[in-house]
């Protein structure tokens, strides 16, 4: 047995030669110094939800201003970050020091996990420089600024040039002061139907999600679908308003059932659909597909006041970060800094909110299809202005969000506006309740 | 001999279907993926027999993949699956080995007690582990993808069974030999246990190449993610290149597909053998 056991040994070191070098091989979460100042080496770790070449040009900017801090990036996909976030803040940090931060109750959520450091200090020159101030007050909780946005959206109404003039339907106009209502796009898109000038008279860019139909709510006089305490309600006359008219889209065939988010934008780029409601990135998905279009303002309910759905990502600083000057000179970088976001927006080809770097996008956009584009710039910055609608930081979004999605989902399938809405009231407003 | 025909006739005629079945998507997987952007939606809607014929596409989907971050995903999983082969069957042969041939005490305990534990699905203890993983300072690192599948519950349970279908004349006349255990496993045993080793390195190498949920926890920076991380950050909240993860798609299916191909006797061989004794 004594000689099995001298035999065993030798290989058992080898397993744990093995194991030891494959502990080397990684394990360098950050370097863990520091504050920021002075010329000490210090490395920023920031997670967001896309691919790494998103934000490697603002990074590249970054660290050769900043030749003493190098961003390490945690790319997390797009569909498993909260959770992931939520997992990894919540149990230690992870090493984290700056992450993106969703629109609407995500500031406050993780406010109130503790997760999210107070920025209030950059407030001012972010005020200064963002397109709107709303943009930087949107990620304000009780008066604390947690997060900048760098990026900002808004809602189109795209048409395919050639599927309208095949139906003989009249473009949209392109004045921002004066959009189409509901009412006539439904009507413009039936006549694509009757003509069968296209397979799909009416996409939206997503389906079923709380950020596109937000607007709709708010335009036809429902508010956001949720108040300040937390009081769900889609039942009122504006939502269901709002409502029944998704329903009827999907009833009457101007919208398809079963075709996925993904999808939506493939189908205008290949010339299959009449309209697409969609953010300022269905210029370039537009673009793609060479197809003739053109931009109009995003339509209202009529009677209603305009909205159009906005805000995007924005960056928030970890209350674990161990490098909090450093962070916090980062997301200066990428909003406060004219140079820095545009850069940040670059690549994403999004909307970026420095007044500075606005304009330059406004620019490219405009240029980049001719007559097609011509008004983007004009709509976007006067939407942005005037009836651009927040998603609500209200506690319980995020029960709130996949709730209302589930209620557009099944409406959009055939369930009835009211009866379903109703039921979206009591089960929505009951999670809430357990979550207090 | 009539009904044996006719039962021959429905069996192929079963199989055949069985066999489009599972080939068929793949195949449209891969006629998609030489669309280029999103373009193939054009023989989609409506369906058309076009959506699965390759012709008038080109592999800039797979250029434009290989020139990515996707490339560097690839590599990774191959080389998180080689250093989990090669140390999960340096954990998992002398395991099965003692336990097939030591008739050690509480014997029978410990293989019930891994065969129990390889039964749990790994995504039920992966956040609280990925916690330690981060207080152990293992995050985006290579180690910390490795470890965690290194002690595959099945690869010892295949192989055990293998090594008890040796004939145990054979390790005795290794021992009268003047074996010793480690020598009598490395030159008698392991020479005849081909097919067990490659079953069981199939199974440790699929635990890898399939696995989203812990590399998500674990490590995602672009240095150290796993292909199928890459896949998915294809996928952004603004655009979607669908050709590119078809194109994507259609590589993480194949290579699994190819190699068991490959090593299709062997798998099979190995599995089967795992009802022979207990």
């Amino acid at each position: 047995m004594g000689t099995s056991t001298t035999r065993i040994l030798p290989f058992a070191a080898a397993i744990g030669a093995g194991l030891l070098l494959l502990a080397g091989c990684g394990g360098s979460s950050t370097d863990g110094s520091g504050g920021g100042g002075g010329d000490e080496e210090i490395t920023l770790t920031f997670a967001n939800a896309d691919p790494a070449e998103t934000w490697a040009t603002v990074i590249e900017g970054f660290e050769a201003q900043h030749p003493n801090i190098t961003v390490k990036q945690l790319n997390i996909p797009y569909a498993q970050y909260t959770s992931t976030i939520n997992q990894r803040m919540g149990s230690g940090g992870d090493g984290i020091d700056l992450m993106v931060v969703d629109a609407g109750g995500a500031v406050l959520d993780w406010n109130n996990r503790g997760y999210l450091a107070d920025i209030t200090d950059l407030r001012e020159d972010a005020v200064a420089a963002a397109v709107s101030e709303s943009m930087v007050t949107a990620r304000e909780v009780d008066g604390k600024l947690l997060a900048l946005a760098p990026w900002t959206t808004s809602q189109f109404l795209y048409y395919n040039v050639d599927v309208l003039a095949a139906a003989g339907v009249e473009p949209p106009p392109g004045d921002p002061a004066t959009p189409w209502t509901y009412e006539q796009l439904t009507e413009a898109a039936r006549t694509v139907q009757s003509a069968g000038a296209a397979e799909y008279p009416l996409l939206f860019d997503q389906w079923d999600t709380y950020y596109q139909l937000q607007m709709m709510g708010v335009s036809a006089g429902g508010g956001d679908g949720i108040d300040a305490d937390g009081v769900v309600d889609f039942s009122g006359d504006g939502w269901q308003r709002a409502l029944t008219w998704y329903h009827g889209l999907f009833e009457d065939g101007l919208s398809p059932r079963g075709i996925t988010n993904d999808k939506n934008g493939a189908l205008f780029q290949e010339g299959k659909g009449a309209f697409i409601i969609s953010g300022p990135w269905g210029v370039s998905v537009a673009n793609a597909g060479g197809i003739n279009y053109g931009v109009a303002p995003a339509p209202y309910f009529e009677g209603g006041e305009p909205a159009t759905s906005t805000d995007s990502w924005a960056v928030g600083i970890s209350a674990k970060s161990e490098n909090l000057d450093a962070a916090k000179e980062f997301l200066r970088y990428l909003t406060i800094d004219p140079a820095g976001n545009a850069q940040a927006a670059e690549v994403a080809g999004i909307t970026p909110t420095n007044k500075e770097a606005f304009a330059a996008y406004v620019e490219g956009v405009e240029a980049s299809a001719g007559a097609a584009t011509a008004g983007f710039g004009a709509i976007l910055q006067y939407q942005l202005e005037n009836n651009a609608v927040h998603r609500p930081a209200v506690v319980g979004y995020s029960v709130f969000e996949p709730g209302a999605g589930q209620l557009f989902s099944d409406i959009r399938n055939g369930s009835d506006p009211a009866e379903r809405a109703a039921q979206a009231d009591e089960e929505i407003g009951a999670q809430i309740e357990r979550l207090r | 001999m009539r009904r044996s025909r006719g039962g021959t006739v429905v069996l192929t005629a079963a199989a055949i279907l069985a066999a489009l079945a599972v080939f068929l998507p793949v195949w449209w997987v891969f006629v998609s993926s030489t669309r280029p952007g999103n373009s193939y939606v054009e023989n989609m809607t409506p369906l058309s027999w076009l959506a699965f014929v390759p012709v008038g596409g080109d592999l800039t989907n797979y250029s434009g993949l290989l020139s990515g971050p996707f490339l560097t995903g690839l590599f990774n999983s191959f080389l998180v699956a080689g250093l989990t082969i090669a140390l999960g069957l340096a954990i998992a042969v002398p395991a099965a080995y003692a336990l097939a041939t030591i008739d050690f005490p509480g014997r029978g305990v410990v293989f019930t007690f891994i065969v129990v534990v390889a039964m749990i699905p790994f995504d039920a203890i992966a956040i609280p582990l990925s916690s330690l993983f981060q207080d152990w300072h293992l995050s985006d690192s290579y180690a910390g993808l490795v470890l965690p599948a290194l002690a595959n519950g099945f690869a010892i349970f295949v192989l055990r069974q293998f090594f008890l279908g040796i004939p145990a004349e054979l390790l005795e006349a290794a021992e009268v030999d003047g074996l010793g255990r480690i020598a009598t496993l490395w030159r008698i045993v392991l020479p005849l246990s081909k097919p067990a080793l490659i079953g069981a390195g199939m199974m440790l190498f699929l635990s890898q190449w399939q696995a989203y949920l812990w590399p998500l926890l674990i490590g995602t920076s672009p240095e150290r993610q796993l292909a199928p991380i890459a896949l998915a950050n294809l996928s952004t909240l603004f655009t979607v290149d669908l050709g590119q993860i078809f194109a994507g798609s259609f590589v993480l299916t194949i290579i699994p597909m190819v190699l068991l191909l490959f090593f299709q006797k062997q798998y099979t061989e190995s599995l089967s053998t795992t009802g022979l004794k207990g």
